[in-house]
């Protein structure tokens, strides 16, 4: 190949997230260009530390990398409006905002700022609210819980419903919510739950998954390793990430409907949290984001609040129009 | 004499090693306390527990290689000449492992002020800590480190050196 | 040329090794020498990489702190007398205090998942003790390994989890898979101490009846509950904590510093320099231990990149698509890398690789993992390069030599091979509990 990249990413080889979004990304990839651009996948903690592949990146250890916002909402919050949030917009709204509504080139921006170029690899659906030892159904049921969860969601349950949130390291999740340690855990979609084995470990599943209706993962170099690319290859590339989103968000639902199919069909409840309290929840959430773009404000960078405005205009417009869409 | 200020250096960061075992035990026990009996986790108790394990563990690299603490094979170089393991020793600790180690240092000491200049907090825990110290204290431990392999390599030098003489 | 440097990377290992060099230096120096060849002068920071994430990684907080209780108790004398009054029950047992070290490791594997934490912990108060009662040191070396070795296989180990999560299928079934060959292992390892105790009594001598009857059963029972209660409650607590769900190994190995501590400190066997002996040499311990998993982080990196995985799945295609010469050549990977590498670093490499080829094959994924998982262990175990001895090597008294470990740990790594050909031949001693299993 004319270019190789090492792409490390923060998910273990094998898990959903990496064969969905990163290796699909390095075969398109190889399609489009023709074998010109070769995409060498690494697994978490393999060539670089898990949660620093961003840094690793700017380091110049690695020539690009996958990861997600997530992991840097602590260093600048406006990076949680990419991540998704609670309260924030389902996948269906999103994906538009990011391609049709200015998402992508915001997001473009932030990371030009930083020195990188970013290219979105990976939308994906809804998380599961919590596998359970307890029946979820409303506020009072999340009093005293001890619920593993971490970010925005953790500040939500603990300050308006009194949850105890706790931080549980990830080999650990599994026996501790099957030894009842925690009454509650949240991690990620439907499908990419079940190798977890959590629906083993605890009868309830409760849905829908408030904390995070969507989230993204992007690939990056930087700006000088993108700009040494031969033009022609630049669009391909593009297209091969457009491409790979797409791809992967129809997979992952697909996937999640065939989970849900069997957690019903299983010895597992699905419990499913009704209107109400999900829009209470939702509230919350985006009560805590317009904190932090607020205090962002308040320190002199309007850049999170402007930004918050953009998505949340555009979620309104698409809450006042969806009612043409059919959707089954 | 300038070796025995490493070797002090060494003691001094593995006294710090034991302190920082000492904080772990004490925030974990907290954090049981807190979890069941005032129902509330902390925050800070996971970050705590890596962060006070791996300073602990990195300011700790040198004084065990002063007392000859990780682990060898050695069975097999002891049935050639003592001279023959000792200048093996030499050679690999001042030549390769000191240098080696001595690149690290310097991207540690990197990573550090880049840190401190960027105020780069902990990635994924609520508490969200800065993370300069700790990369300070990863630096200064891999210093200590790269000082005491060179005392050690050249010490197995002079000892034959002694001997001969 | 890649290929060549993967290929040369474990002679190269090995020659270092030989040479006296320390395990985690030629770990380190193998990796920056192959890894220059893909990284360049930026070998360093990916290097430093590798330092950093053995520096943050939560689950190894528990070594330290499994270190420290049981050096403590054993400092304390609490050890010696727990010893002490379980030798006046079962003193005429040849064998009795192997057979009990390996059932106290069982029942600490069960509940902690954390490998290399209790076999230093068991270690540091068993082997005093069987060399008391004048125990063959290949006896108390062979006993202290494999019983530490069960921290792999005896479920819930987090080991199991990874590659679970890794492999794609069902940690539950997966822990249940592991539950009975884990049991004829124990049960092997037992019998095996026995046999070899009864037959050779020097080995692992009984208390002779002359110094047994003295005792009265009252003054018995007295003993019992000064010296055996407050290291049972103790168990209890860390155990009890685990497995009720309270703490995490972490939290559960400093409710047992906190314990152990308070029973020193009644036991009047605490002093302050004692607890600085007991610290400083927790600080030796995991200083060697993660300075060795840094440097097999960095191995499997560099293999990795230096295309090891792809190298291993040519050989795997290149094996003609039988099933069975598939598995023994896994197998035999996992064997090899155990070698020198500690199960993170196995798992991390081979699950990606092997799982999806598994799979083609219609190899049933759960045997098929019970069958690495037993490889694994045995890697663990097996010389010249076993972590169960690096770590079993950093506290034996310098009368302990490395070749009696070495000849120690022979006949446990036999009953290992007997437990994966038993399974190998029977997949439904794998493959029967998890269908039986319910999991809430
Ligand atoms: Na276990
Ligand atoms: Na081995």
């Amino acid at each position: 190949a004319e270019v190789t990249w090492r792409v490390p990413t923060s998910v273990p080889a094998g898990s959903p997230f990496y064969e969905n979004f990163l290796e699909r990304f390095a075969s398109n990839v190889s399609l489009l260009t023709n074998e010109r651009v070769e995409i060498q996948p690494y697994g978490a903690g393999v060539i670089v530390p898990a949660l620093q592949v961003y840094e690793a990146v700017k380091e110049g250890t690695v020539e690009a990398g996958h990861s997600t916002p997530s992991y840097l909402v602590n260093q600048d919050p406006i990076n949680s409006i990419f991540a998704g949030f609670p309260g924030g917009m389902g996948p269906e709204t999103y994906v538009n905002w990011i391609y049709e509504g200015g998402g992508k080139e915001a997001l473009t921006e932030l990371r030009a700022s930083e020195g990188l170029h970013s290219l979105i690899v990976g939308i994906g659906s809804t998380e599961v609210f919590a596998h359970a030892n307890k029946e979820i159904t409303g506020p009072d049921d999340l009093k005293g819980l001890k619920y593993r969860t971490s970010g925005p969601w953790a500040e939500v349950m603990r300050d308006y419903y009194g949850a105890v949130p706790t931080v549980v390291p990830p080999g650990e999740t599994y026996t501790l919510l099957q030894r009842k340690g925690v009454d509650a855990v949240e991690w990620a979609t439907p499908s990419s739950n079940q190798p977890e084995g959590f629906h083993e470990a605890a009868k309830y599943i409760v849905v829908p998954g408030v904390h995070q209706p969507t989230f993204l993962w992007e690939v990056f170099m930087k700006q000088e390793t993108w700009n040494s690319l031969p033009e022609d290859l630049k669009p391909l590339l593009e297209a091969a990430a457009k491409l790979t989103t797409y791809e992967a968000l129809s997979n992952f639902y697909d996937n999640d409907i065939q989970a849900m199919e069997e957690y019903r069909s299983g010895r597992n409840e699905v419990i499913t949290l009704d209107d109400a309290f999900v829009d209470e929840l939702s509230a919350r959430g985006q009560d805590w984001i317009a904190n932090k773009a607020d205090e962002q404000n308040e320190a002199g960078s309007s850049n999170m609040l402007d930004l918050l405005e953009d998505y949340n205009e555009y979620k309104e417009r698409w809450e006042n129009n969806k009612d043409y869409l059919i959707r089954n | 004499m300038i070796f025995k200020l490493i070797d002090k250096a060494s003691r001094g960061a593995a006294l710090v090693s034991r302190l920082l075992f000492i904080i772990l035990i004490v925030s974990m026990l907290y954090e049981v306390v807190a979890r069941y009996v005032l129902n509330a986790s902390t925050i800070w108790a996971f970050d705590i527990s890596y962060m006070a394990t791996g300073a602990a563990f990195i300011l700790g690299v040198a004084w065990t290689l002063q007392v000859d603490g990780h682990v060898k094979i050695d069975v097999i170089i002891r049935l050639l000449p003592e001279k023959v393991g000792a200048y093996v020793l030499g050679v690999a600790y001042t030549f390769l492992l000191c240098p080696v180690m001595t690149m690290m240092s310097w991207h540690g000491w990197n990573k550090a002020i880049n840190a401190y200049m960027a105020g780069e907090v902990e990635t994924v825990s609520t508490w969200g800590p800065l993370m300069w110290p700790f990369y300070l204290i990863l630096a200064i431990g891999l210093s200590i480190f790269s000082l005491q392999l060179l005392a050690e390599g050249i010490r197995y030098f002079l000892e034959k050196a002694l001997k001969r003489n | 040329m890649e290929s060549m440097i993967v290929a040369l990377m474990f002679p190269a290992l090995f020659l270092l090794i030989f040479l006296g060099i320390p395990i985690a230096f030629s770990l380190i120096l193998v990796s920056v020498a192959a890894g220059w060849f893909s990284f360049g002068p930026m070998i360093f920071q990916q290097l430093y990489g590798s330092m950093y994430s053995a520096s943050t990684n939560y689950i190894l907080s528990s070594i330290p702190l499994f270190v420290l209780m049981g050096a403590i108790l054993e400092k304390s004398g609490i050890a010696k007398n727990l010893f002490e009054a379980i030798q006046i029950w079962i003193g005429r047992l040849p064998g009795g205090l192997a057979v009990t070290t390996i059932l106290m490791a069982a029942i600490f594997a069960a509940a902690s998942g954390v490998v290399g934490a209790v076999e230093i912990m068991i270690g540091l108060m068993a082997i005093p003790a069987m060399q008391k009662y004048k125990y063959n040191n290949s006896v108390i070396t062979g006993t202290i390994c494999a019983g530490g070795s069960l921290g792999t296989i005896i479920p819930p180990t987090v080991i199991v989890v990874v590659y679970a999560a890794l492999a794609q299928i069902s940690i539950g079934a997966l822990f249940a898979a592991i539950m009975i060959p884990s049991g004829i292992m124990v049960s092997l390892f037992v019998l095996y101490i026995l046999i070899r105790c009864i037959l050779r009594p020097s080995d692992g001598p009984a208390v002779n009846d002359k110094s047994l009857p003295t005792i009265p059963l009252s003054q018995k029972i007295t003993i019992t509950l000064k010296s055996l209660l407050p290291p049972l409650l103790l168990m209890f607590a860390v155990l009890g904590s685990l497995l009720g769900g309270i703490a995490s190994p972490t939290e559960a190995a400093a409710v047992g510093v906190g314990g152990a501590t308070i029973l020193a400190v009644s036991n009047k066997g605490m002093t302050i320099s004692s607890l600085g002996e007991s610290l400083k040499m927790t600080v030796r311990i995991t200083a060697m231990i993660l300075l060795i998993v840094a440097g097999g982080t960095m191995f499997t990196g560099i293999f990795a990149v230096n295309g090891g995985g792809a190298l291993v799945e040519n050989i795997a295609e290149a094996l003609g698509g039988g099933s069975t010469e598939v598995i023994i050549f896994f197998l035999l990977v996992t064997f090899l890398l155990g070698f020198v590498l500690d199960w993170t670093s196995i798992v991390l490499i081979c699950v990606p690789i092997f799982t999806p080829i598994i799979k083609s094959l219609g190899i049933d994924p759960i045997w098929f993992a019970t069958l690495v998982l037993v490889t694994i262990q045995t890697s663990y175990l097996t010389p010249p390069m076993a972590s169960s001895i690096f770590y079993l090597k950093s506290i034996a008294p310098k009368d302990i030599t490395y070749g009696q470990m070495c000849k120690g740990v022979v006949p446990f790594i036999i009953a290992q091979l007997i437990t994966l050909a038993i399974v190998a031949m029977f997949p439904s001693v794998a493959t029967w509990l998890p269908s039986q299993i319910v999991g809430f």
